[in-house]
């Protein structure tokens, strides 16, 4: 016979428990003896029926028992809990506000985190869905971006047998858009492929999704759009116009795209608008546009990315030599075609998993799901403290029921049972009442998040099944230690009258109280420090003045026309200068590796930063000059063929400033000299760095008109700026942003953050407060004799409130001294991604510790005011 | 004096008999048999559990034996309170059926 093996062994510990097998009686032998001498009569399968049949025939047996008898307890249960919640109405008071307040931070940080999982996951196909990426080598380190060569896509389709469909996605810079009498820019408009409608989940509302954007001149709409232009008329085979040239027909409607998407756009055009507009290149050292994937199921990223790789260089290698533009720029110039192969061979195309995007994308939402869920948890801790220290303070009113539970027969088994059965009670209506709390701020939540949630997030299945787990968690968590303590509980000391372990657990609740504070602490110095960091970025000295100052883009052909309207509105004397710049004169961005000038080391790189400019850019911007002049009319070799560079610029030389002037610069293909030196000035957001600059005038590439306005007649010269505009471009909407607008939105996040910080650390020190009042009125009455004897025997008022004080200020402190070398390390981390920061702040510590240490003297003086106010006559003859 | 209820006459009726083999797979067959139907494997355990307490049966750990799957066996003998017990029980009923025959009742099924 083969061996029998042996009895199911969940059959086993089943009907171990069915039993209630308490000690060795041998049953577990019997069951396997059985089971043996079946499987060899009948064989090892009925052998295993019949164990499992054996289990079931236990089964009504143990249903009997155990409702029988836990009924009758379960009830008893809930009948002691219900009582002591009643009882002691002010406890359970303090226990519920403050786990239901710990509660509600955490459900919201949960439905914050909900919405960032959810991101991109309506398409019915997130999962093989994938964004190219592609990381090279500089020179100055990785490098890593999402922009593609325009040929890529095809090429992907038609090679990688893995890849079952790609689609390009080409944004389109702001559009003019006309139609009939409406006029506006479009900045979302993209130029894709037909298949975006097979690959991503954006449903049509009206049209065709496989016809759609066939033909040259469909377009597609959103539904919000096709309201903006037609209203209530039907949108399809209208026309529109974009850049007064090409035309569009509506072909199809787009159903809006909800906010939890990274991909979103306004307007669909088919690809081949790009190849309309020029833009187009075979080449593939371009990168120029996104490009999406769709993978067989199953098939490994990593190793598709590596064949992108290899087809891609392949390819490159063909190109450099056939495609005439490279072969010309490279012809000659050894060095050049060294880097350029260099570059080339170390692209590397990665698939970026789409539903990865945003929370390990440029957003990298997962760092705010990292912070706040620690943040929420926290909160939730200091709630549960509060509920473990009023259950272990009040465990001597429990005694008498502890120890009399256990002489009648309770396991200890079965009170920890009870206890943990309290505290989720108590954790349930806890949970109760942060729903009504969440629904109640949910407004506020919704600004302060900045999120577009509806209160239908509150009722999906995961929603629900996080605040159970919430409820659960915060329930087990802070009942174990009530739990485990109170039944350990021996019934003839207790009975007796004397508690064991009173200093042991006393001890034990004031290092709780310690780590509350010490996180609330911990807190307020955080929100200081962020409230700190954006107001020394607001208030920074930007090296220019930025009140009054607005820019206007210049788009299409109105940039033709600038020369005309800075005219014009120069002959404003409202209007204090006019100058203009390529990039957003608040964030120039562009910078380049490679620029050479007299006596410099051929083997160094520096990164500066480039922009054009147009003359009285530093006496429009108050910047102020250190050496040299400013560009001028007067010299035409001004245009093109001069710099001024700002103070980074002589250091990198290794020059004064007053020395670099004259010196010959080449930089982004313009040669000439340096004329002048800036005094250093913030050309972008104040986080980063202030690196070299250099600047140009090429009025060929002037995109923003920067403004200066008369300080105290904003309005009025803000509508001189819209008159001339109207008069210049009759045909264009006038756009424009004060620079101030772009700061506030710099620092939005920071502010944030900020606030959120202020908000959790207002909870913190509430909550833990409402901990230590209780504590405190706990302490008093337990004191209440002491107290009394204390005033009988001529102590002071004053000296029963140090008293009582006295412990409770230990902690404080205590809390301070652990908090404080956590903040520091933090915060010094924190604040090393800030190029300017104002430091660490010692008072803001002490400001932090004394400022907790106040609201918990004032938490606990209430008590101790009334204790040492109370009757010693009367206070003797307590208890 | 203290009576066994049924059951637990029952089962330190069929440990007697059983003698030196009595452990829990035989007990259950005895007791089946005497009741003319099988208990569920884990039922005689609390019984078992019971009688080991009130101090009427004692265990005796015998070694483990490869068909047992390496666990021991535990036999089951009588101690004197439980002979003592059985006694007085076979005592209580017999003065309750004396003088009924078995016949009485045939008549009624």
């Amino acid at each position: 016979m083969r061996n029998a093996g042996s009895p199911p062994r969940l059959a086993l510990r089943l009907l171990e428990r069915f039993s209630g097998w308490q000690d060795d009686y041998g049953a577990a032998g019997d069951f396997e003896e059985f089971y043996r001498a079946l499987a060899q009569e009948q064989g090892v399968r009925r052998a295993r029926r019949a164990c499992w049949k054996q289990v079931l025939a236990a089964f009504p047996g143990y249903v009997k028992n155990v409702i029988l008898w836990s009924d009758a307890m379960l009830k008893n249960y809930l009948k002691i809990a219900v009582r002591n919640l009643r009882k002691h109405k002010g406890y359970s008071f303090i226990n519920i506000a403050g786990l239901a307040v710990g509660m509600a931070c955490a459900l919201f940080i949960l439905l914050w985190v909900q919405d960032e999982l959810s991101f991109d996951r309506f398409h019915a196909n997130a999962e093989t869905l994938y964004r190219l990426e592609q990381e090279s080598d500089t020179g100055q380190g990785k490098f890593r971006h999402s922009s593609m060569p325009y040929a890529l896509g095809p090429i992907l389709k038609a090679e990688i047998p893995e890849i079952q469909e790609a689609t390009r996605i080409a944004e389109q810079p702001s559009l003019l858009v006309h139609c009939g009498e409406k006029t506006f820019f479009e900045e979302n408009v993209a130029a894709v492929d037909p298949q975006i409608f097979r690959m991503f989940t954006f449903p049509l509302v009206q049209g065709d999704p496989a016809t759609a954007l066939s033909r040259p001149g469909s377009l597609v709409v959103t539904e919000d759009m096709a309201k903006k232009y037609f209203g209530r008329a039907d949108p399809l085979g209208q026309t529109m116009t974009f850049n007064e040239v090409y035309a569009f027909t509506v072909t199809g409607v787009l159903k809006n795209i909800p906010p939890n998407s990274t991909l979103s756009f306004d307007m669909l055009v088919p690809f081949d608008f790009v190849r309309t507009l020029g833009q187009y290149s075979d080449s593939l050292t371009s990168n120029d546009i996104h490009t999406y994937a769709r993978l067989q199921a199953r098939s490994d990223p990593a190793e598709v990315g590596a064949k992108i790789t290899r087809l891609i260089r392949d390819r490159i290698i063909a190109e450099s030599r056939t495609n005439p533009e490279i072969v010309k720029n490279l012809a000659g110039k050894p060095e050049v075609a060294r880097r350029f192969e260099a570059f080339q061979k170390s692209r590397i195309f990665i698939l970026m998993p789409f539903v990865d995007i945003n929370l390990f994308g440029g957003r990298m939402a997962i760092r705010n799901v990292y912070l706040y869920s620690a943040l929420a948890l926290f909160v939730l801790l200091i709630a549960g403290i509060n509920f473990m220290n009023l259950a272990t303070a009040r465990s001597a009113g429990r005694a008498k029921e502890i120890g009399l539970r256990k002489v009648v027969g309770a396991r200890r088994k079965s009170l920890v049972g009870q206890f943990y059965g309290e505290s989720i009670l108590t954790a349930f209506l806890a949970g109760a009442a942060a729903l009504i709390l969440v629904i109640l701020l949910f407004p506020a939540f919704r600004a302060l998040s900045g999120k577009s949630m509806t209160l239908h997030a509150l009722a999906s299945g995961k929603f629900l099944f996080g605040t159970l787990a919430v409820i659960l968690f915060t329930g087990i968590v802070a009942g174990s230690y009530p739990a485990l303590l109170l039944s350990s509980f021996q019934p003839i000391k207790v009975l007796q009258g004397h508690l064991g372990g009173g200093a042991k657990s006393a001890f034990f609740r004031k290092t709780l109280v310690v780590f509350q504070f010490g996180l609330s602490i911990l807190f307020l110095i955080g929100m200081g420090a962020v409230s700190r960091q954006v107001d020394y970025m607001r208030n920074k000295k930007l090296g220019y003045d930025k009140e009054q100052m607005i820019y206007l883009p210049m788009r299409d052909k109105t940039a033709s026309s600038y020369a005309v309207f800075k005219e014009r509105l120069l002959q404003n004397p409202r209007i204090l200068g006019v100058t203009a710049t390529r990039h957003p004169p608040t964030a120039i961005k562009a910078n380049d590796t490679y620029a050479d000038w007299e006596g410099k080391n051929p083997d160094l790189r520096f990164r500066i930063s480039f922009a054009s400019v147009d003359f009285d850019f530093p006496e429009t911007m108050k910047i102020e000059m250190i050496a040299g002049r400013s560009f001028s009319r007067n010299f035409p070799s001004d245009v093109r063929r001069a710099f001024m560079v700002n103070e980074g610029v002589p250091k990198l030389m290794g020059l004064t400033a007053a020395a670099a002037v004259g010196k010959r610069f080449v930089f982004r293909g313009y040669e000439g000299t340096i004329v002048g030196v800036m005094k250093d000035f913030h050309y972008q957001s104040v986080r980063n760095a202030l690196e070299p600059l250099a600047v140009v005038v090429d009025p060929e590439d002037f995109r923003y008109a920067v403004v200066r306005l008369s300080a105290g007649q904003i309005p009025a010269s803000l509508d001189d700026v819209e008159k001339t505009w109207r008069r210049v471009f009759p045909r264009y909407p006038i756009e424009y942003r004060f620079f101030d607008e772009d700061f506030d939105q710099m620092y939005r996040k920071d502010e944030r953050m900020g606030t959120i910080l202020k908000v959790f650390s207002v909870m913190a020190v509430v909550i833990a407060c409402l901990g230590l009042f209780g504590l405190a009125s706990y302490t008093a009455e337990r004191r209440t004799k002491e107290i009394g004897i204390r005033k009988v025997l001529g102590a002071s008022s004053r000296r029963i409130i140090l008293l009582l004080s006295k412990e409770f200020a230990v902690c404080v402190l205590a809390a301070n001294a652990a908090a404080w070398p956590v903040a520091y390390l933090l915060m010094r981390n924190w604040l090393r991604s800030y190029a300017y920061n104002p430091g660490i702040a010692w008072w803001m510590f002490i400001a932090a510790g004394t400022g907790a240490l106040a609201i918990a003297l004032l938490t606990v003086s209430f008590q101790a005011f009334r204790a040492a106010a109370a009757n010693p006559a009367r206070s003797m003859r307590h208890e | 004096m203290k009576l066994l209820t049924r059951m637990e006459e029952i089962i330190l009726i069929s440990i007697w008999r059983l003698g030196e083999n009595a452990y829990g797979i035989t007990i259950r067959e005895e007791v089946g048999k005497a009741m003319g139907e099988e208990l569920p494997l884990g039922a005689i355990y609390p019984y078992l559990s019971r009688l080991h307490q009130g101090g009427y049966v004692k265990t005796i750990t015998s070694r483990s034996t490869p068909e047992r799957g390496g666990r021991h066996k535990i036999l089951y003998r009588l101690t004197a309170d439980g002979r003592q017990a059985l006694a007085e029980v076979q005592e209580v009923s017999q003065r309750t059926w004396d003088g009924i025959s078995a016949l009485a009742f045939k008549k009624f099924t």
